[in-house]
């Protein structure tokens, strides 16, 4: 494949300081794979720019799994910042990978990771400036054409995984393929298929309907949509078109995570990340079961990698990285039944070498003296996180966060007297059943973590001691058991934020809360059906894009696509429904029944908690009978 | 405890030009780590690795014969370290020399302010016997947000010299600056391990290996910068300035490449470095 390099070079040259951050185009990083003869290739992209885009770990894992296969090669690729892309767009120069610079819809595949709601007209704009037309059957129709004239394949195949794949409907009409849960088998998998029926001459059609019998895999263009009475009636707003055409797709799961190497290949950029240090995972899965989260559900069963397996992989890789940082990553590390002895050793052996060992966030349950020292251990000491999400205990039962004000006490306490003198705490409001008392209570739960957090410091480090509280409009999400559940309006959001600044007198408290504009989008994003591609496509095409970014992101420009559209905006963000109600998202399953599902809500509404299956009893959730499978944890969790 | 302070002579070239100077000290400490060298850690709640590095590059402009210094906590045979780090460094980032200092020798980024540049340029730059390019008497920079007016003969060391590619000879000299010019010749330097000349204190690139990229380049400049205690004047910003002035009188000519090619304590020693710099190209900023 040609490189277009000298085009990019002649671009960034010529626009010398116009173009921020050259570094994020160039390539030639530390550990990246160049595999130039491989025949079939792949390219696998973050839809936003490098420095965001180059510390996902699904990238990373996915294109170490194709790389792996004989034959195939796996490239990157980011979406340049507004200013390249501009330039690019003057110069009729296309989107390009990052290793060999090649140009994007050159690739027989592309596989592109849907990170959150925001990241849809990313997707577009990054096919776009691909010479790839957006939307799977506009690319179906050339391609039956081209391949009449005897040149089939004209576009590479367009595939989609990632969190947002549960509810894929906004995202369905423009992707030929969607992944449904762990890649790391299914990717190869589909990639092999491609391969093979293409060598065999097979059309396009051929090839998907052949790859919906993958388990995990969607292929929209194999369903029709059906309208609300009809999706009711039939338990589905989607209905396949064919036989042998699954009528609820489930997700995969990774059976050898546990005993595969925690050591992933990684690339070492040049470029200054978000996040930049070696990331190891530790596990899999979270049967915490908080109620609000999606990453809690779609991720069963919890499986751990063994401490032996982790500290191995730590060391490897900071030998072949050079970072000065290890980061232990999972959705809930100190959950984790060897945190303790695996944390001890990595201080043991990077003690004196200016090598730092991170946790993304700590649970409030888990995280006692013994935790404080260990993780202060590394040297390094930020601030603390943690998340009670709501402020009363009644409300933290109805979302099933089993955090006490003892355990917040603990941890903060046990925090300040190891060192820090930092604590942030994450809260949403907009909960389900929230009263004006639950807002209260959050104000009144900071001023007492601030006293307590006094307490465990000496009289004169007193004022260096800060209290910080990040407030979160919460986003009703699919495939958790609030996904009925309506979002409060933002007036309602505003009057409530008032209670709480109110309720909230010490000024050593930083209170940090955004305007919600971009969690009302989030919200719509997340429980709409296929009539939000049609919005998405709108907003994209009247200029809305990076709108992660909150310099580029217009509540309004959405709003105005969903009245092109003819979509009410705030009904499909706010409304509630019963728990029989067919949601779209009711033909991809994450392996959790519905039953389960509505289980939960009752129980929410009483205030009735379950427990972590890892630690007490099955909570009949559904995943492990379902897949033949079970949770595997190293040693008993306590 | 006794340090051990180890300078290492790298050269930035290729598409990593392009890397602020930020990104450049990120990857060589990161190069270190990886070449498994016994480094020493400061002390403290942070303890982080002890480097410190020479004048900073602007992004856009590489350079042959770039410092960093590194503190490390036993001695290691300058052979075997130079193996080590050439090991674990990218080809554009590559370390050419490495020697131990000794605690009477200047810091880094103040012990080599005579610099020497090479540019290329997209278009020929003689014509006729006569250069197209020619330096401004003032230019103006923008720091802190006030205007300062640099004039380039405060900053230039010898002559700037200009050519065609292909052309053979020396080129042309234009501005004749300070008195003391380049010495013709050549003294030996060989690509893992920089000799530098008896006498002469500085430190200069690989000599010249013709390199693809530079097929394409038309027109060259050479020159030396002074950086002083009240300032400096940036080689991009020089060039620049002799871009936009052609460009005003009619001619399209923008740099290609842009490279230091030698840095040196004073003038003397400069002249003789920049000497190995040859005009028929070597490891270049075009990338």
């Amino acid at each position: 494949m040609e490189s277009l390099w000298p085009r990019v070079e002649v671009l960034l040259r010529e626009a010398g300081h116009d173009i921020e951050k050259p570094t994020r185009y160039i390539n030639h990083e530390w550990g990246c794979t160049l595999k130039p003869e491989a025949p079939y290739r792949f390219v696998m992209t973050y839809p936003d720019t490098y420095e965001l885009g180059q510390a996902n770990q699904a990238v990373r894992i996915l294109c170490n799994c194709v790389n792996a296969v004989d034959g195939m090669a796996a490239e990157r690729a980011y979406l340049p910042a507004p200013d390249m892309i501009a330039r690019m767009r003057e110069s009729g120069l296309p989107a390009f990978s990052v290793e060999s610079c090649a140009a994007v819809c050159d690739f027989q595949a592309v596989g592109i990771t849907l990170p959150h709601e925001l990241a849809a007209t990313n997707v577009l704009e990054f096919l776009d400036l691909a010479g790839i037309p957006v939307r799977a059957d506009r690319r179906a129709e050339d391609e039956r054409r081209a391949a009449a004239e005897g040149h089939p394949y004209r576009y590479p195949l367009i595939m989609g995984g990632g969190p947002c794949v549960f509810n894929a409907e906004p995202f369905a009409p423009f992707f030929d393929v969607l992944m449904l849960g762990e890649g790391e088998e299914a990717l190869p998998e589909l990639l092999r298929i491609d391969r093979s029926m293409r060598e065999q001459g097979a059309s396009r059609e051929e090839i998907l309907h052949r790859m919906a019998q993958v388990p995990g895999t969607y292929v929209p263009a194999l369903y029709d949509v059906v309208d609300e009475a009809e999706a009711q009636r039939r338990g589905s707003w989607l209905v396949p078109r064919a036989a042998d055409v699954p009528a609820v797709v489930e997700k995969r799961i990774w059976e050898g995570f546990a005993t595969s190497d925690a050591y992933e290949p990684t690339v070492v950029p040049y470029a200054e990340l978000v996040h930049d240090r070696l990331n190891i995972e530790v596990l899999r899965g979270c049967a915490r079961g908080c109620r609000f989260c999606q990453a809690g559900m779609m991720y069963r069963p919890v499986r751990e990698r063994s401490a032996d397996n982790i500290v191995a992989a730590a060391v490897r890789g900071i030998e072949e990285t050079g970072y000065d940082e290890v980061s232990l990553t999972s959705l809930s590390t100190t959950d984790h039944s060897q945190i303790e002895d695996i944390l001890r050793r990595l201080n043991r052996i990077f003690e004196g070498r200016g090598i730092s060992v991170s946790i993304p966030s700590q649970r409030l349950d888990a995280f006692g003296v013994g935790m404080a020292e260990l993780v202060a251990g590394g040297g390094k000491k930020g601030g603390l996180t943690f998340a009670p999400e709501a402020g009363t205990q009644r409300l933290r039962d109805v979302i099933n966060k089993q955090v006490t004000e003892d355990d917040l006490f603990n941890a903060v306490t046990a925090a300040f007297d190891a060192g820090w003198r930092r604590c942030k705490l994450y809260f949403m409001i907009g909960l389900p059943t929230e009263t004006d008392d639950d807002v209260r209570g959050i104000g009144e739960l900071l001023e007492r973590t601030l006293a307590a957090a006094r307490e465990a410091v000496e009289p004169d480090q007193r004022g260096a001691v800060k209290v910080s509280a990040s407030i979160g409009l919460f986003v009703p999400k699919a495939a958790t058991p609030f996904q009925w559940d309506g979002q409060i309006s933002p007036d309602e959001a505003a009057r409530r934020i008032a209670v709480l600044r109110q309720s909230v007198r010490s000024r050593a408290i930083d209170i940090s809360w955004h305007e919600p504009d971009v969690s009302l989008v989030e919200a719509m994003m997340s429980r709409g059906g296929r009539r939000i591609a049609d919005v998405v496509e709108t907003a994209w095409r009247h200029g809305a894009r990076f709108d992660a970014w909150r310099e580029h992101f217009s509540l309004q420009a959405w709003k105005d696509a969903c009245a092109e559209c003819g979509v009410d905006f705030d009904h499909v963000a706010q409304a509630s429904y019963p728990t029989d109600y067919v949601m779209p998202w009711a033909h991809l399953s994450s392996g959790v029944t519905t039953r389960f599902l509505q289980r939960e809500r009752e129980r929410a509404e009483k205030g009735i908690t379950t427990p972590d299956c890892t630690f007490g009893t099955c909570s009949a959730c559904g995943i492990c009978p379902h897949y033949g499978t079970d949770n595997q944890v190293q040693e008993a969790r306590s | 405890m006794s340090d051990f302070t180890m300078r290492v002579t790298y050269a930035e070239t290729g598409r990593l030009v392009m890397l602020s100077h930020l990104e450049v000290t990120r990857a060589l400490e990161r190069t270190v780590r990886r070449a498994g060298l016994p480094y020493a850690v400061t002390n403290g709640f942070s303890p982080h690795m002890r480097l410190s590095f020479g004048a900073a590059l602007p992004v856009g402009v590489g350079g042959l014969a770039e410092v960093f210094d590194v503190v490390l906590t036993e001695f290691v045979a300058p052979q075997q370290a130079l193996a080590l780090l050439r090991q674990a460094s990218p080809a554009d980032l590559m370390p050419q020399a490495v020697r131990y200092v000794t605690r009477d020798e200047k810091a880094a980024s103040v012990a080599y302010p005579f610099c020497a540049y090479r540019v290329e340029f997209s278009a020929s730059v003689v014509r006729d016997g006569r250069p197209l390019l020619s330096v401004p008497e003032q230019i103006t920079v923008v720091r802190k947000k006030k205007e300062k007016h640099l004039e380039p003969a405060d900053f230039l060391v010898g002559r700037v010299r200009f050519g065609n590619v292909g052309d053979s000879g020396s080129g042309i000299g234009d501005v004749e600056a300070a008195a003391p010019t380049g010495v013709e010749g050549s003294a030996a330097v060989r690509g893992a391990e920089a000799v530098v000349p008896a006498g002469v204190r500085g430190v200069a690139g690989p000599d010249g290996t013709p390199d693809a990229y530079t097929a394409g380049a038309r027109g060259w400049m050479t020159c030396a910068l002074e950086s002083k205690p009240t300032g400096s004047l940036r080689i991009d910003v020089l060039v620049q300035a002799m871009c936009d002035a052609a460009g005003a009188a009619g001619q399209a000519i923008r740099p290609v490449s842009v490279m230091r090619t030698a840095q040196a304590q004073d003038a003397a020693s400069l002249g003789e470095l920049a000497a190995l710099a040859t005009e028929s190209g070597h490891g270049s900023g075009r990338f």
